[in-house]
């Protein structure tokens, strides 16, 4: 143990002993002062920079002179020149390209420089892409944008849920700000909750995670939201087919600090009433959401962030049946310069979701259910950047789970007589993460990044219950068999995990790369659900003495090679092993079980792939082709005869297609398709007469036996800009869009069920008292029309 | 449920569709079915015998015709049983389960032999079917004629049980139960019949087991004492059967039952209990 602290000393020493001088400082958008973050700093004779996600850099050189370019995709590059001889600052402001048509000419030295910063297995979107793709009923989507990128696979239409190299939607965490966001869907799903105008960009981390992000298994989608304009007040919004927006911002002190509101909302139940159903009139059907931030810059060190997210969705079916959900989360963030080598940022982070179903039978049988999970947590993240060739990420995080599992209780004093108030026993945790990471350039050739996180879970007071499954066999019986119960403020059931990240890159030639990442990941927090669908009900619940920790392994290599005409592609394979992983047992009881975790099993799961990925992202003529061949599978004794099944979730083949022309300055269509093969379910094998009615026999040795026919569709957007004169703020356009142009039925679910008197309404030619399969479509063509603007 | 709300959320914002569709799903080969109840009560036995098929075949059921059937008592006689007609397989003479003694079911069908054994549980209490009229009320309970069962819960042990409720013959409803619920079972002893408006003003109701009956009306209750295997097959058909694509519904899979070798159905050894009312005012 005592060698390696010996040499780390030893090194640091060296690098003390340099006579070198440090560049730092923050990169901002000159129209509006935005940090920019992933902004290449680039030394003549070698050497540069990527700004962190607060925009900030830091380079050390030795003293002399050197030519620094700063350079941001669509932005135009500044050179500088600087006589080092002392730490500097300097703080630099990028101007966008004019938006020019016919001056596309792509120099190839920037294109071989992407190559060398493209992360394996990382896609990173800025807005601005996601908003030229068309989407359902117009509305900017970026989690529906992902999902054509290569390995990550969308769980289906009407659906914002995702799934990424062969892992479940739970296994996703998505930060807003660095707070987790739980159900990430609107109106179940048709939308997710981030609003376009709010969200800076994204970054979706498939593999090759680094140290500093931790708790779920198979990515990190961290999205940050955008600081607001501190140069000057701007408004920007948009009119929908759907919904509406608008984002104010502005600065509060100039250059200093500014601020972001931007709210939504749909009004699709606005025209309920005009529907012919009587019961579609009297339903509720909307979703707002609220996006908040505001920065103060106190020093030259030292700046502060608030933000915040608010959304709700209500749904109700007439007088009967109403649900809401939402997400509530907060953030306190203070960067601190140490000095110009170390930059710190702490977090107090609050992160809020639940959801209340009511309903009401009679006067006297109204009842409801909540449920929620609520965190709050304390982060500090660290960086020291050692060298141009070096730097050292540390830092720490803790966080502090509440789970409400269900409170069942009676809407008034009626009900209180038939429905006893129930809550299933409230849960605490207590989670934590430590990580050290070291990127390091070893020549122009090769670069490492390395780290290894240390995390742990730990249960808080209770009851633990214990029961009689049988751990070898994982026998699906549920019986009860032992209860403890612990003090309110007890740590019990802690389990710690030890995760290794790695990735290594290789530059072959100056526009093709060899890149690869090893990572292992641990869950603690996990969702259990038996469908493909995200619902709000679906319950998170904590690791504990009947469910241990997931963990997953994934390696993955690349080819990363860039063309002189522009273009961009890549190649990665992966292969994944996952343990513990969870899954309903066979007849399990999932209604108001409060023993829920004993019908869920544990096996093993495994999954690989392969991506590939061709693009073109500047000139009039861009775009882009993924295709992704993928498996996943599972196997978990007690379920499927023991045998290994596919998940279901697996989709074989996935195919996504972006094209978009600028016509003119004014003008730019988009077209897309989408293929991905049908997802897996099970389905009869036969049908037997018994207890005086037909009854399905299933096939027990194979769950998933069936798949969905296969999942297309083509979608078209024509955006017109209005004329922009000179003396006008005002800049807007007209976005039109067909959803799902040539009308094609994608099935949304496939059931089987004896047919009654009551479907000869629907179909006049069925059969009563036959067997058939029925299948739901969402979505058939769907036109939209948005006006957005801003001034 | 989920699909409910996910497909009226479709329909509220565009038309989404259902539509039957012509698919080739898998297909198992036939599997044997065994449908058989014997009682405490002594009757004829009867064991019924039929085919599994392709899911969407027209036809009806197929009846197997062609099997050796018997039932042994455990460390008893064995009874044969023999062929009548639909299926159908019963014993020459009527015979009586004993409680606490096991019955085994052999059927040899086709080269493949079928078994399945069961025990007979003890008589659960019914000590009387009862009805009684409630006024109107201020808990907005509605007002009728309500008929519950009353016994006396054996606490020393797990109860199972089946209900089959008829009016005039008529079979009503059908509900398993355990005593899970406690305080508003089915069986409820402490409810005094005598003081409606008082027990509810105590917060005290029965569970009916039948509400809307009027005057004249017979009902016939039959009780039947169950093993846990068989409410756990029957309370998981149930759930199976009553599928929705709602985010309650249990992963598909067959119901585990009693029967060796993969055969369908159940074999059931049963303690049946009858009380009959004519409801009066």
């Amino acid at each position: 143990m005592r060698g390696p602290i010996l040499v780390t000393l030893l090194l640091l020493t060296i690098l003390g002993f340099a006579q070198d001088f440090t560049i730092s400082g923050r990169v901002k958008d000159a129209s509006n002062g935005e940090t920019l973050l992933g902004a290449t700093i680039l030394v003549e004779g070698g050497g540069g920079a990527i700004t962190n996600e607060y925009g900030f850099y830091s380079i050390t050189l030795d003293a002399g002179t050197y030519t620094v370019t700063y350079k941001y995709l669509g932005y135009s590059d500044i050179e500088e020149t600087v006589v080092l001889n002392e730490n500097k600052t300097l703080n630099i402001e990028l101007g966008e390209k004019a938006n020019e048509i016919g001056t596309a000419v792509v120099s190839a030295k920037a294109l071989e420089k992407r190559v060398e910063n493209k992360k394996i297995s990382v896609v990173k979107l800025e807005t601005a892409k996601i908003k030229e793709i068309p989407v359902i009923f117009g509305e900017v989507d970026i989690l529906k944008t992902i999902t054509l990128l290569p390995g990550i696979q969308s769980a289906g239409e009407g659906n914002s849920g995702f799934n990424v190299r062969g892992g479940s939607q739970d296994q996703n965490l998505i930060l807003l700000d660095e707070a987790t966001v739980y159900n990430a869907s609107h109106l179940l799903g048709f939308f997710s909750v981030f609003n376009g105008d709010a969200v800076k960009d994204l970054e979706v981390y498939k593999g090759g995670i680094p140290a500093k992000y931790g708790g779920r298994l198979s990515s990190i989608v961290d999205i940050k939201m955008r600081d607001g304009n501190a140069k000057k007040f701007a408004a920007i919004g948009g009119i929908g087919t759907i919904s509406s927006r608008l984002t104010l911002e502005g600065p509060i002190v100039k250059d200093k600090s500014s601020f972001m509101i931007a709210g939504r909302r749909s009004y699709a139940d606005l025209f309920l009433p005009l529907a012919p159903d009587e019961s579609i009139q009297n339903s509720k059907l909307f979703f707002y959401d609220l996006n908040l931030k505001a920065n103060y810059e106190i020093s030259d060190k030292d700046r502060i962030y608030v933000s915040g997210y608010f959304g709700r969705d209500v749904l109700g079916l007439s007088e009967l049946f109403a649900i809401n959900w939402g997400n509530a989360t907060a953030t306190l963030r203070w960067n601190h310069l140490v000095n110009e080598k170390m930059f710190v940022n702490t977090s107090l982070v609050y992160s809020d979701f639940n959801y209340g179903v009511d309903i009401n039978f009679a006067e006297n049988a109204s009842f409801g259910l909540d449920q929620a999970i609520n965190d709050i947590y304390i982060k500090s993240d660290w960086t020291n950047f050692l060298s141009q060739n070096s730097k050292l990420n540390f830092g720490g995080q803790l966080i502090y789970h509440r789970f409400n599992p269900g409170l069942f209780a009676a809407n008034n004093e009626e009900s209180a007589v038939v429905f006893q108030e129930t809550q299933i026993e409230k849960r605490k945790a207590l989670e934590s993460g430590w990580y050290i990471d070291h990127e390091y350039k070893h020549s122009t050739r090769l670069n490492f990044r390395y780290g290894l996180r240390l995390s742990t879970f730990s249960n808080i007071g209770g009851t633990e219950y214990a029961y009689t499954k049988n751990r070898e066999t994982n026998e699906p019986i549920s019986e009860l068999t032992d209860t403890t119960v612990y003090g309110a403020d007890e740590l019990y059931n802690t389990y710690a995990g030890l995760e290794p990240r790695a990735s290594i890159s290789y530059n072959l030639t100056n526009s093709m790369a060899l890149k690869g990442s090893y990572n292992r990941t641990f869950q603690y927090v996990q969702q259990a659900t038996n469908t493909s669908s995200s619902f709000p009900t679906d319950q998170w619940f904590s690791v504990n003495k009947n469910i241990k920790p997931q963990r997953a392994d994934q390696v993955a290599f690349g080819l990363f090679k860039n063309f002189d005409s522009g273009l961009e592609t890549s190649a990665e394979v992966y292969y994944k092993w996952m343990n513990n992983q969870i899954d309903y047992r066979d007849n399990a009881q999932l209604a108001f079980n409060e023993n829920l975790d004993g019908e869920l099993l544990t096996g093993e799961g495994w999954a690989y792939g392969a991506e590939f990925y061709v693009a073109k992202t500047e000139g009039n003529s861009s775009g882009f082709i993924s295709y992704t061949w993928a498996k996943t599978m599972r196997q978990i004794n007690g379920i499927s005869g023991d045998n290994p099944y596919v998940a279901g979730f697996d989709r074989r083949h996935n195919l996504s297609l972006v094209f978009t022309q600028k016509f003119s300055k004014r003008l730019l269509a988009t077209a897309s398709f989408v293929f991905a093969s049908g997802q897996p379910l099970t389905t009869p094998v036969g049908k037997y007469f018994y207890n005086g009615e037909w009854q399905t026999n299933y096939n027990d040795q194979e769950r998933n036996n069936f798949r969905l026919p296969a999942y297309h569709r083509a979608d078209i957007g024509v955006t017109l800009k209005g004329k922009e004169k000179p003396n006008k703020r005002l800049k807007s356009n007209w976005n039109f869009s067909v959803y799902n142009l040539y009308n094609r039925e994608n099935p949304y679910a496939l059931y089987f069920r004896e047919l009654n008197d009551a479907d000869l309404d629907k179909f006049p030619d069925a059969q009563v008292g036959s067997t058939a399969a029925l299948q739901t479509t969402l979505f058939k063509i769907i036109p939209a029309i948005t006006w957005n603007f801003e001034f | 449920m989920k699909k409910l709300i996910a497909y009226t959320v479709a329909a509220i914002l565009f038309t989404a569709c259902e539509k039957i569709v012509d698919i080739e799903i898998p297909s198992e080969e036939p599997r044997l079915v065994i449908e058989s109840e014997i009682y405490n009560i002594k009757d004829i036995w009867k064991v019924k015998l039929s085919s599994s098929q392709p899911y969407f075949d027209q036809d009806s059921a197929e009846d197997v015709s062609t099997a050796s059937v018997f039932i042994t008592e455990r460390g008893g006689d064995t009874v044969f049983l023999n062929y009548s007609d639909t299926g159908m397989y019963v014993s020459a003479d009527s015979h009586q389960c004993i409680v606490g003694n096991t019955y085994e079911l052999n059927v040899a069908y086709k080269g493949q032999v079928y078994k399945a054994a069961e025990e007979l549980q003890n008589a659960l209490p019914i000590d009387e079917l009862l009805s009684f009229f409630l006024p109107p009320n201020d808990r907005s309970f509605p007002t009728g004629n309500y008929v519950f069962v009353q016994g006396q819960i054996d606490n020393t042990k797990k109860n199972f049980y089946l209900f089959k409720t008829y009016r005039n013959d008529t079979l009503k409803s059908s509900d398993l139960d355990n005593d899970e619920f406690g305080s508003v079972s089915l069986l409820n002893s402490f409810f005094n019949v005598n003081d409606i408006l008082g027990e509810i003003s105590r917060n005290k109701l029965p569970r009916p087991i039948l509400f809307d009956v009027v005057e004249g009306d017979t009902i016939d209750v039959e009780q039947f004492a169950i093993t846990e295997e068989y409410f756990q097959f029957l309370f998981d058909l149930s759930a199976q059967q009553s599928r929705s694509g709602n985010p309650f519904d249990p992963p598909p899979a067959n119901p585990n039952n009693n029967i060796s070798n993969n055969g369908l159905g159940y074999f059931s050894v049963v303690h049946l209990e009858k009380k009959r009312l004519v409801v009066e005012e």
